[in-house]
């Protein structure tokens, strides 16, 4: 049941059927199409929630979720309108490690460690780039008619940014409402290891099924 | 005194970070080899 749902993030069942036999323009499906993939997917979900925890001012949530928009849409448009192939089960996994990553730098850990602090701003963008290209190997699984192509690509990532946009609003109420009480603080560092494990256990996952494909 | 302090403080939040990231490792990594990966 764990597998099948941590595998679930492919696009699958009637949506692969109806992506398969697609020959035409059809925006409105296809914009539906990569809203449900985002509020569905977890390990984009996941990252936001690691690149918004401490955020407290409406304008740092904007640039960082625009960095974040910006990196995904030119992977997710040139991967798939520029043929850009790679290892869906690699890009995956470098997600995974983004979630990772995210988590570690919310518990202090490179300014304890390293001593200093990456540019975060650039981390979201290069990881964003990374999420966009899941995106893409996601919809190379499919003989998409060229036919349309670049309409279906576009609806497909306006929706995207249509369910990340509804994701962000659920997630931002949830997190104010938590920051409001102390046990925000208490358990901080708590959540971000958690979350990390999360991510942790994306990465295996995904290079499980690297190495065993 | 506040120097040693401090190193104190630093090798504490090193150590606890050190503990979480490994909890959070071995964590995802016995749920995968115990749940998802027999599952596949």
């Amino acid at each position: 049941l764990l597998s099948a749902s941590l595998d679930a993030h492919g696009v699958s069942g009637k949506d692969a059927v109806y992506l398969q036999g697609l020959n035409g323009p059809a925006i409105g499906p296809l914009m539906y199409l990569g809203a449900k993939h985002m509020v569905t997917g977890y390990d984009h979900l996941l990252f936001l929630v690691g690149v918004i925890f401490f955020l407290y001012r409406l304008k740092d949530v904007l640039l960082y979720v625009s960095l974040f928009t910006i990196g995904h849409s030119v992977t997710l448009l040139a991967g798939v309108l520029g043929g850009i192939r790679a290892n869906p089960f690699l890009i995956d996994a470098i997600i995974g490690f983004s979630v990772v990553y995210k988590a570690f730098e919310n518990m202090d850990g490179f300014k304890r460690f390293l001593g200093f602090q990456p540019n975060t701003r650039i981390a979201v963008l290069i990881f964003g780039l990374f999420h966009g290209f899941g995106l893409a190997t996601k919809l190379q699984e499919f003989d998409l008619s060229p036919n349309g192509l670049v309409a279906n690509i576009v609806s497909f990532n306006v929706g995207v940014e249509i369910g990340q946009g509804l994701a962000l609003t659920g997630i931002l109420i949830a997190l104010t409402w938590w920051r409001s009480h102390r046990a925000f603080f208490d358990h901080a560092f708590a959540t971000n290891a958690f979350v990390m494990a999360c991510g942790f256990l994306l990465v295996g996952f995904q290079l499980s099924g690297y190495f065993l494909s | 005194m506040t120097m040693a302090s401090d190193v104190e403080t630093s090798v504490e939040a090193k150590q606890r970070l050190g503990v979480a990231a490994g909890l959070a490792l071995l964590g995802a990594g016995l749920i995968l080899v115990m749940g998802v990966l027999p599952a596949e």
